[in-house]
Parts: C-alpha cells; sequence; structure tokens
C-alpha cells in the first residue's frame, strides 16, 4: 500500500520541521539572527483514472478523474529577514542596522561576507573589527590615542581626541542590498555569501534611498519569536504523530488480509 | 487456470470443460467477472478503501502544505453480472473508486510579513509559466531570481497581466493592492494574474503545489482579493482525516473477517458434500 510510503514521507518532513524549529529556538539569543520556515510541496500524483477523457460515445468527460498522491517533500528552507528588536547595549562598538542592508565583512580568503550582528570591537592595530577579527568594510582604523568614538546614523565614524579638538572623521561604515536577501547563502558565525539567487550585493550608505539607519549602543536581537516556535513545535509533533498512525493503521489492514490465512 | 505461460504442452482448463462456471474467464469491460460473489464484493471494496488510504494518507502528510487542497476519493456502485450457472442471474454491486472530491476552501491565512508571499482569498489560482505550459497554484510564496523577476519556490516564472513582473532591485520596498497590482515607489510593475475554473476539481494535480487544466480554458478571477505578506496554509482538517483513517481501517477489517466468514462457510459445506457422496 501507498500510504505507509506517503506517511514516512509525511513524518520525515515533520523531522526536518522539528530540525528548523530547534535552530530557531536554539539561536533565540544570537545577535542578528533570521528565524527560518521549512516549507513543503506535495509530491507526484499517480493518475488511476485521468479526468478530462471522454466517458462514453455522447462525449461526456469524466470531470474530476482519480489521482492519488504520493505525500510530501520539502521543497525549502526559506529565511525570514523580518526586522529584529533593538536592544540597548552601551557598548560604544555595537551597531544596530534599522531597515535594509548587511554590514559587509572582508573574510580572510578575500571574498565578502554579509552580516546583521554589529557587535563589533577594536583589533589590536585599531581597526574595527567583528567578533572573530574579520574587518568591517571599508576598514576604518581608530588612532590610538582616541577617547571617544561616535557612530552616526549614516554610519559616519568620528573619533574624540585626548588633545580636546573637534571630533575627527576617520570613515563610514558601508552597507550591502539584496534584491531577494532570502536567496542568501548562510555560512555559520552570523554570515552570509552572496549567491545568483540573492544577486549581487549593492554597497551604498546608511541612510541612502533603500538602506537602513544605524544605531550606536545598540544590537539587533534574533527576530525569532518563542511564542510561535513553541506553537509551530506542536503543531509539527501532532503532525508526526499522525502519519506515525497512519502507518499503524496501514499495518493492521495488512496484518488483518495477512490473517485471512 | 493458467493458460498461455505455462511452458509444458498445452492444457485443457477445467474452465472449458464446465460450461457456466467459466464466468471467471471472461472480461467485460475491463474488469474480471467473479468466481465468488462474497469474496469479489469483499475484494472490491476492500481495494477501493486501499485506495482512500492512500489518499488520506497523502492528506496528512500534506498538513502543512501550503495552499494545498484536500481531496477524498468518493466510490460508488457497479452493477454486474455474478458468477452463476443461471441464466437469470439479478446483478450484484461491487464498489469502484469513482471519481474524487476535492474541497477548494481557503486555508487558514499565515501571517509572514515577508513582502513576496501572497494569499488568494475566493476562489483563483496563480497562473505560472512551467517548460510545459501553463500551471496554476495557490501556494503564493514567491521569490526573486537574479534579474529581480517574480518566480515561485521552484523556479518557474509568475505571470502577470502583461508577462513576469520584474521588480527593480535598487528601488524601494514592495507593496500589494488588493487587486493584485504590485507597485514599488509608486510604479504599478504589473498585476499578478488569477485566473479561475468553474469546475476546478477537474484540474490535474503536477505535484510540488501546482495543478495544470484539462478541458477548461481559465478565465480571469474577477472576485479574488490578494494579500501581500500572507500565505495560505492546507486547508486538510487533521480531525476529519483522523476519524476518516479509522472508519476505513474499521471497514477493511470487518471486510477481511467477513472473507474470512465466507471462507469457513466454504469449507465447512465442501465438508459435507463430500460426507453425502
Amino acid at each position: 500500500m501507498r500510504a505507509l510510503n506517503t506517511a514516512a514521507t509525511g513524518m520525515q518532513a515533520q523531522q526536518l520541521n522539528v530540525e528548523v524549529i530547534a535552530n530557531n529556538i536554539a539561536n533565540m539569543n544570537t545577535t542578528g539572527f533570521k528565524r527560518q520556515r521549512a516549507e513543503f510541496q506535495d509530491l507526484l500524483y499517480q493518475n488511476v483514472e485521468r479526468m478530462g477523457v471522454q466517458s462514453s460515445d455522447a462525449g461526456t468527460i469524466v470531470p474530476t478523474g482519480v489521482q492519488v498522491g504520493v505525500g510530501v517533500k520539502a521543497g525549502s528552507v526559506y529565511r525570514v529577514t523580518e526586522q529584529g528588536s533593538i536592544t540597548q547595549t552601551q557598548n560604544l562598538y555595537d551597531v544596530a542596522i534599522q531597515g535594509e542592508g548587511y554590514f559587509i565583512v572582508q573574510l580572510p580568503d578575500g571574498r565578502d561576507a554579509y552580516t546583521r550582528a554589529g557587535n563589533f570591537s577594536l583589533s589590536a592595530d585599531g581597526q574595527i573589527v567583528t567578533e572573530d577579527g574579520f574587518i568591517v568594510a571599508p576598514g576604518i582604523s581608530v588612532p590610538q590615542d582616541a577617547v571617544g568614538i561616535s557612530i552616526n546614523r549614516q554610519g559616519v565614524v568620528e573619533v574624540i581626541m585626548a588633545d580636546g579638538s573637534n571630533p575627527q572623521e576617520v570613515g563610514a561604515l558601508e552597507l550591502a542590498r539584496f534584491v531577494n536577501p532570502a536567496g542568501l547563502d548562510a555560512i555559520g558565525d552570523n554570515s552570509f555569501l552572496e549567491t545568483p539567487a540573492s544577486g549581487p550585493a549593492n554597497r551604498g550608505l546608511a541612510g541612502a534611498p533603500g538602506f537602513g539607519t544605524l544605531q550606536q549602543g545598540f544590537l539587533e536581537a534574533s527576530n525569532v519569536n518563542a511564542v510561535t516556535e513553541i506553537s509551530s513545535l506542536i503543531t509539527a509533533q501532532r503532525a508526526y504523530e499522525m502519519n506515525s498512525k497512519v502507518i499503524t493503521t496501514t499495518d493492521e489492514m495488512l496484518r488483518s488480509t495477512s490473517n485471512l490465512r | 487456470m493458467v493458460r498461455g505461460n505455462s511452458h509444458g504442452p498445452p492444457q485443457k482448463t477445467r474452465t472449458e470443460a464446465q460450461p457456466g462456471s467459466g464466468a471467471a474467464k471472461q472480461q467485460r469491460g475491463g474488469k474480471w467477472r467473479p468466481m465468488d460473489n462474497s469474496f469479489m464484493v469483499g475484494l472490491s471494496a476492500q481495494q477501493v478503501l486501499r485506495q482512500r488510504m492512500d489518499t488520506t494518507a497523502n492528506n496528512l502528510a500534506n498538513m502543512t502544505t501550503a495552499g494545498f487542497k484536500v481531496e477524498h476519493i468518493v466510490s460508488r456502485e457497479l452493477s454486474e453480472k455474478p458468477a452463476t450457472a443461471a441464466d437469470t442471474a439479478t446483478d450484484i454491486a461491487f464498489t469502484d473508486a469513482w471519481m474524487l472530491q476535492r474541497d477548494f476552501s481557503t486555508g487558514p491565512l499565515e501571517q509572514t510579513g515577508n513582502p513576496l508571499d501572497f494569499a488568494i482569498e475566493g476562489d483563483g489560482f496563480f497562473v505560472v509559466q512551467t517548460a510545459a505550459g501553463e500551471a496554476f497554484t495557490r501556494d503564493g510564496r514567491f521569490n526573486l531570481d537574479d534579474q529581480g523577476q517574480i518566480i515561485t519556490r521552484t523556479g518557474e516564472l509568475v505571470m502577470g497581466d502583461g508577462g513576469p513582473i520584474t521588480v527593480d532591485p535598487e528601488g524601494g520596498p514592495l507593496s500589494v493592492s488588493r487587486e493584485g497590482s504590485i507597485n514599488q515607489d509608486g510604479i504599478v510593475l504589473g498585476t499578478l494574474r488569477v485566473a479561475m475554473f468553474q469546475t476546478p476539481g477537474g484540474l490535474e494535480r503536477l505535484g510540488s503545489n501546482l495543478w495544470r487544466a484539462t478541458d477548461e480554458t481559465p478565465q480571469p478571477a474577477t472576485e479574488a482579493r490578494i494579500r501581500g505578506g500572507f500565505v495560505e496554509g492546507s486547508n486538510v482538517n487533521a480531525v476529519l482525516e483522523l476519524t476518516e483513517m479509522i472508519e476505513i481501517s474499521r471497514a477493511y477489517t470487518s471486510i477481511s473477517k467477513m472473507i474470512a466468514q465466507s471462507d469457513e462457510l466454504r469449507g465447512a459445506s465442501i465438508e459435507k458434500l463430500a460426507r453425502v457422496g
């Protein structure tokens, strides 16, 4: 019976669903994390009786034939790029993006990665770097004798010197936008790479049309909503159980047949 | 009663020697005429029950599939001549999987906040361009390709009233009107085509949430309303499907019992008749 296999595909799908939800919950407190959603599609159908074929010589047609589906497949795991909530940290090197855009991070291998996590710090040689020590584009150096730093909404970085002179501009943080941010390739460490699906990075400054603005001293929390995740987890678990019930019921039916002899 | 595939010398089968009981070898309308009525009626019912079970399993497997429409097999009575030697035998009723009953009611709308998620309120389907012609879908979770064209999750182009809709990658956020026109920076980029069928049950399912028209040409759905940022869930009602499943399983088991009982009856009668002889 197909029902056995069909229910197995259903269980596999729900297993993936639970795995995605588990990852969301695990990253509830990860800065700049974007929750994911497992999406499903129905599998092929077998035509037992085709619809639209002639059922008599008088030209009558079968209005709705008989098609039996064979289950479900995971279509994609989609990233929901909704804005996460902005939380205050008071840390001078924490920057949150409000609106569209990603920080550009120069990976050691020369490629650019993109991230929403703005928890930066200073490297030993005074450059603004990520948690992993990668340079944040365009590469801003803060002088050794600076006593303060300010990053404005447009990403312009100004330093306050010990001698009390006027603040000096040392550069501006760049942002990148994508036609389809959901198509970015997640590589872990809160970072993404561009792909043909995301489209090429469209670089610009914060506050430019289409780009978000920056907020110093704040971080973007993950956009995971614990309540929704838990309720999706319950739904997924129940769906898993129901599919396993289909297997036991089908098994009972088969047993009643094999018990005939 | 195997004929044609035995490798030995041709055997004269018993059915040919006994006229009247040879009904099982004759075919009518592509169906075998039965040897033993209660067995055959029971088996015909069990076959339909298996198909119904397969369909119910598919419904349950697609409980979380966006835009999925629940379906059930409707069986009908099929009158056939029974296996009997009498010339004036009355017909007996078999069970036959007749057609699908499809429920096209709108599934629950779930808010996602994604500007490229669309749901249709009311009848109608989004139109997508596949390699094999136009297909239709209720699954409005769309995406953009590298040229900014709106595509489905499986990469097919979504059709607007003037062909595919292209979004400006450099432009501002998208918004969609209730009529399905997609706006960006105050410019209408295109209107999502929504097609409607008089008998949507006649559509052929292709999998991947797609449907294909069979004998009906789609009409534009003027009543349909589009909601941006929403996804239509599956309209499978898990409770109904579970009770359906229990019902199928019980019916199947009781038919198995009936077959076992009529087998016992037959065995007993053969024993008695043998004793008389």
